[in-house]
């Protein structure tokens, strides 16, 4: 019979009584369990040890009980609040709501005379544990605040609401993974976001039949409209001004406990390319280095397979100056250029994944040998041509200049289908591969809104903050693909007046 | 089960893909320049071909075949050559004087319908044999196979060559109201000159014109912006003190088609900006008449020497100053043989009239 | 059978000004010159206008035609609405053979492209089948996926091709437009005639006319694109002329190509290749929209599911490509496709017209006398 049950799927569990529920808890060294009669009460105490704050149990539960309880000998459990300094006691009768909260850290305390029932009362210890510094090291910007959020989902709300100063914006807060029961909430604005978005974001994350939710980025996966896509399609962010902005256009934002990410849906495939750094600077400066970021990206892509396809197919192309060069570069690899391209991407990423895994006293001196002694050897020994080299490293660049990692992931993976069809194919291979893409992304949805908004469907009005960053006194209007419900942030009127020379 | 079909399907495809079409660029041999020549009844082929072997920096290096036929010289240049011959960065080719003499018709019709050479691609014609020609060229520039196209190249954008290539070539020689022409190379000591023009009629080389002449060609083409001439103004002094220099900065011919009586007249106004920077000394003296004296010798000069070589056109009934196409352009229902007979006595005016723009910085 | 559609997956009239102008605009811009220069001359551009002309007339016209089907459906519950299930169903399967016969040629020609130009020596097969694999996945996508394919096939050629075009005025005779209107109307019709078939493939709109939001208003986002259309063949036509002379262009197939051969920019070269290469996004869309129509009338005819027909034809077109290769096989189809095209548009849409609006009058008197 234990042999079958590990087939089948868990079941929901049965019903304890309290004294159950202690026997149960027993189980465990750190769960703790004091009795002591203080006045005529015999009052017990359970907690977890290794969850509660010991200054909270010790200064605001115990020391009260002990005093108060004597002075006021008619006191109910229901009444505790009166005496202890903890906000939001509540009391409860449920074995199951009780044994969730003692997992949360809550004490319980029971009168004798009152059996059945019991008070919790919270002295979670939320800080232990945690990184002392919020900065955020993967979206760093220059000029900008550098905090961000962290694993601890009180903080992170704390944060949000210190920029949000809006009663509107309001958190939905859910209980997701049957092992984990991580605490993920919901955040919006309402009155923006569409109530249509906020729906399709609950009612999927309440469907998550799941047993731990490790991270945000599992909610991500598992909320996804299409999970076999390599693209993103949910932005995760680790600052605070990205999630604001994004909830003032309206998205919605997911926090999960235990994850420094917030995802925002629904998202657009450009939202990736935008860095808050954008917004800090001049928005001349903000647009071009926006225009860069896109440029990087389909230089990044169509690099190396355009030397392929040049090189193996379309040998016409190259200008009578730059012969030399390329074919005296090439006369002593052996391989054919595809297999010169997979080579040097191959040792790229894998220099790329055991950078990130080195310990970091290693990894500087690896990097410098990986990149400087590989390349030049491998071109010394004629496994790679020079100028070959100068463009996977160039390509491999580019494609990081995207602010989210996510996407930076899914352009160093689309590259190599590109590289296979330009090697069978040429110039027609690529046209093939970019029609491919462009269909991909075509279909994709976000929340169940179109991938690549505001280029299909066409809405010229929104272009305005894709490739070009407008000036602020442009960016009145929220974007409307995300059909938010209100159209205006601030009055254009008053962002654009002009004045007359000399007035 | 719909995307293991895909995949399955993609990967066979990719298996079994053509990589028969391959042409890697390090295993292929590129032919840069292309000679033609005509012997003893057999057609000569010879390809200069670039090794990179110090560095970026090329050698050329020669391939010689024949053949009865003309299609058949490129493909028999793979009998000796250990790379497949790739015909697609093709820069020049060259016409020696007896091929192109018996008609360049067929060659002109092959490269009309290859697609792999570019439309960039220059044609010439040699003067004796062009094998010797590319020979020459190939021991004397050590590293640049590209040495007569770059000459080419070069004479077009400043100085007397009109422009050539393949297009302009196909347009000239297909056209009811043009005839085509091409750079014309001779062999002086141990190097290749740029000698003139070689101009052709129905696809066959008929006679050449010296770089003198050519500045004329250019500009009676079409707008240019460069060039020399060398005219002569004066009786004065020592032989060769009496020529000044005139460097063209912009000239535009203007065609006019009227009847003048029962005969066509053609009248050309060309108007030339010019800088005159070098000039005999006598020249300098005070007296602002000698100037405009000196302008009006100018252009009476450059309307004789017009006069001269559209005589010359009009004697061996070629057109290559595409007069017919002018023609065609300014008539109704153009008829190319009534137009051809009329041709040899068209009287064709020329009216030039030159500004002078500067004098250069001295005085 | 449900004939109004789920608003999702209905898309924004003003797609249609992409969708007509990218089923216009094919393989034969490339080569629509030659047969027009050798009719008309320098006057060709002429013959371009007023083929455009036309177009606009059949576009009203088939827009009228279209209003006049129930629940704002498509042509084929038109059909099956004037003249019953079985006759009806006899003038869709016509259709549906003319859709079937214009993706093939779609297809056919600008595989010959790609190995008259760059691969000689590869397969054919190989080029369809990719392209018919892309075509199953854009469809199972819907008709919203089709629609972007359309948009991206008019927005990156007229970005990157179209400028190449500023090459060609170095090489400008502008007298070659002289004299205007040398030749005679007949000539010039005749010219009409060959070039009306490049203005075809706005017939697809009597198939996807269900799936636009308020379909009526997007009349004219469809002659907004027969504009641009006309503009585009207008521009290619004139640098043609002034490019080429009457005698070169009878000797060079694709004109258009040949073109692509002069821009010479630091770092590329032979752009034709670039062209060519790009040019997949413009061919791609005329067959999938063509496929999708077919797809369509067997779905609406037969009520057979898209997903399960949508194999086998495109496994009946693949095996078609297998056997028609020879040049001489691809012009007779383009003969016919270019002869059917016009009856459909010229001849049957007009009749069909008159038809049912005579029916309707007909009615409705009938009505009132009542």
């Amino acid at each position: 019979m234990s042999f079958l049950s590990f087939f089948k799927k868990k079941k929901r569990p049965s019903q304890l009584t309290m004294p159950q529920l202690w026997e149960k808890l027993r189980r465990s060294s750190d769960f703790v369990e004091v009795s002591f009669v203080v006045g005529r009460k015999e009052l017990s105490v359970y907690y977890f040890d290794s969850l509660v704050d010991p200054k909270v149990l010790q200064e605001n539960i115990l020391c009260h009980l002990q005093n108060d309880l004597s002075r006021r000998p008619d006191v109910q459990l229901e009444n505790l609040q009166q005496i202890v300094p903890i906000q939001r006691i509540e009391v409860s009768e449920d074995p199951a709501a009780i044994e969730e909260k003692v997992l949360k850290g809550f004490v319980v305390v029971s009168f004798r005379e009152q059996p059945g029932k019991a008070a919790l009362i919270s002295a979670a210890n939320e800080n232990l544990g945690l990184r002392e510094n919020n900065d955020t090291e993967n979206e760093f910007s220059v000029v900008g605040p550098k905090v961000g959020f962290v694993e601890n989902i009180g903080t992170n709300l704390h944060l949000l609401r210190r920029q949000i100063v809006t009663p509107n914006l309001v958190f939905r807060e859910m209980m997701i993974g049957s092992v984990s029961k991580t605490k993920v909430v919901i955040a919006y604005i309402d009155g923006v976001a569409n109530p249509e978005t906020i729906r399709t974001m609950t009612q999927r994350i309440e469907a998550i039949d799941f047993d731990v939710v490790f991270d945000n980025a599992i909610i991500d996966q598992i909320i996804a409209d299409n999970s076999k896509t390599p693209f993103p399609l949910f932005l995760s962010t680790e600052r605070i001004d990205r999630a604001v902005y994004a909830l003032v256009s309206g998205q919605v934002a997911v926090f999960c406990d235990g994850s420094p990410y917030a995802i925002i849906g629904p998202s657009t495939f450009f939202d990736f390319f935008t860095s808050p750094e954008d917004y800090s600077l001049p928005w001349v400066l903000g647009s071009f280095f926006r225009l860069i970021r896109f440029f990087g990206v389909m230089f990044s892509i169509l690099a190396s397979p355009v030397y392929i396809a040049v090189l193996t197919y379309h040998y016409e192309m190259i200008p009578e100056d730059l012969l030399g060069p390329i074919i005296y570069s090439r006369s002593n690899v052996p391989f054919p250029p595809v297999l010169e391209v997979l080579f040097l991407e191959i040792t790229i990423e894998l220099l790329r994944e055991a950078g990130a895994r080195l310990p970091t006293k290693v990894a500087q001196t690896l990097g410098i040998v990986g990149g400087i002694v590989i390349g030049q050897a491998t071109v010394d020994a004629g496994l790679a041509s020079t100028i070959l080299l100068i463009v996977v490293a160039l390509a491999a660049l580019a494609s990081f200049t995207t602010p989210i990692f996510k996407m930076s992931n899914s352009i160093r993976f689309i590259r190599f289908p590109f590289i296979l069809f330009a090697a069978c194919w040429g110039g027609i291979g690529i046209a093939f591969a970019v029609c491919g893409l462009l269909i991909h992304l075509g279909r994709l949805q976000s929340l169940g809104y179109p991938y690549l908004v505001p280029f299909y469907p066409l809405r010229v009005r929104n272009f305005r903050d894709t490739f070009v960053r407008s000036p602020y006194s442009m960016t009145a209007e929220r974007p409307t693909f995300f059909r938010p419900q209100s159209r205006f942030r601030y009055d254009p009127e008053n962002a654009k007046q002009k004045r007359d020379i000399d007035e | 089960m719909g995307m293991k079909r895909w995949l399955a399907c993609l990967l066979g495809l990719l298996l079994l893909g053509g990589c028969a079409n391959s042409r890697p660029i390090d295993q292929i041999q590129i032919i840069q320049q292309m000679g033609y020549d005509f012997k003893d009844d057999q057609y000569i082929g010879t390809a200069v071909y670039p090794t990179f072997k110090q560095g970026p920096m090329t050698k050329p290096n020669m391939l010689t075949t024949s053949s009865p036929t003309v299609y058949d010289l490129i493909p028999r240049l793979s009998a000796k050559s250990a790379l497949p011959i790739e015909e697609g960065q093709l820069r020049l080719i060259l016409f020696g004087k007896q091929f192109a003499e018996r008609g360049i018709e067929q060659i002109t019709h092959s490269l009309a319908r290859n697609n792999k050479v570019g439309s960039h691609l220059f044609l010439g014609v040699a003067e004796g044999s062009a094998k010797e020609l590319l020979d020459i060229t190939a021991k004397t520039t050590l590293s640049d196979t590209l040495y007569l196209p770059n000459l080419i190249k070069q004479n077009e954008q400043s100085m007397n060559l009109p422009k050539t290539n393949l297009h302009l070539f196909l347009y000239r020689y297909f056209s009811p109201g043009s005839d085509p022409f091409l750079p014309y190379f001779e062999k002086k000591g141990g190097f290749v000159k740029l000698e003139g023009v070689a101009l052709f009629r129905d696809g066959r080389y008929v006679g050449h014109v010296d770089l003198r002449d050519s500045f004329l060609m250019k500009i009676l083409l079409g707008e240019t912006k460069n060039g020399v001439y060398q005219l002569k103004v004066g009786e004065r002094g020592k032989q060769g003190e009496d020529r000044v220099m005139l460097q063209n900065l912009w000239a535009k011919p203007t065609y006019k088609w009227r009847r003048d009586g029962d005969r066509h007249v053609l009248d050309v106004f060309v108007h030339i900006h010019a800088s005159v920077r070098d000039y005999p000394s006598w020249l300098d003296e005070p007296g602002a008449n000698l100037f405009t004296d000196v302008k009006k010798k100018m252009e009476k000069e450059l309307e004789q020497d017009m006069r001269r070589l559209f005589h010359y056109f009009q004697e061996k009934r070629i057109d290559p100053m595409g007069i017919g196409d002018f023609v065609r352009s300014v008539t109704r229902r153009w008829d190319r043989e009534s137009f051809y007979r009329e041709y040899p006595d068209l009287d064709i005016r020329p009216h030039v009239t030159v500004d002078i723009i500067h004098t250069g910085i001295g005085e | 059978m449900k004939q109004t559609l789920d608003e999702r997956f209905l898309i924004s009239p003003f797609l249609v000004f992409f969708i007509v102008h990218a089923t216009q605009v094919g393989v034969g811009m490339l080569g629509f010159q030659r047969p027009l220069m050798e009719d008309a001359g320098q006057d060709a551009w002429m013959a371009v206008l007023l083929a455009g002309l036309a177009t606009h007339v059949l576009i009203w016209l088939m827009y009228r035609l279209l209003a006049y089907s129930p629940s704002g459906g498509d042509i084929v519950s038109l059909h099956k609405h004037y003249f019953g299930r079985w006759f009806g169903g006899v003038l869709s399967i016509g259709l549906l053979a003319y859709y079937a016969l214009a993706a093939f040629t779609v297809l056919q020609s600008y595989i010959e492209i790609i190995k008259v130009w760059m691969f000689p020596l590869m397969g054919a097969w190989q080029f369809s089948l990719i392209f018919l694999m892309l075509t199953y996945y854009v469809i199972s996508g819907g008709f919203r996926v089709v629609a972007g394919l359309c948009f991206w096939g008019v927005v990156i050629p007229l970005a990157t091709i179209f400028p190449m075009m500023a090459f060609a005025f170095e090489y400008a005779q502008y007298r070659n437009l002289l004299p205007v209107l040398d030749h005679s109307p007949t000539q010039i019709l005749k010219a009409v005639n060959d070039m009306a078939f490049q203005y075809l493939g706005f017939e697809v709109l009597l198939m996807y006319y269900p799936f636009l939001k308020n379909a009526p208003s997007s009349q004219k986002w469809a002659h907004a694109s027969n504009v641009l259309t006309i503009f585009l063949y207008l521009v290619v036509i004139l640098i043609s002329i002034i490019f080429y002379n009457k005698e070169q262009i009878a000797h060079i197939t694709w004109p258009t190509l040949t073109l692509a051969k002069i821009p010479e920019v630091p770092f590329i070269e032979r752009m034709e290749y670039i062209v060519i290469s790009i040019y997949v996004l413009v061919v791609f869309p005329n067959l999938v929209v063509a496929v999708w129509a077919m797809a369509r009338v067997v779905k609406q005819l037969f009520s057979i599911r898209q997903r399960r027909s949508l194999p086998v034809l495109i496994a009946c077109l693949f095996i078609g490509t297998l056997f028609f290769e020879e040049k001489s096989d691809i012009e007779r189809f383009i003969q016919w496709t270019s002869k059917s095209g016009l009856f459909l548009i010229g001849v049957y849409i007009p009749l069909l017209y008159v038809y049912v609006w005579v029916v309707e009058k007909v009615k409705k008197s009938l009505q009132q006398k009542q």
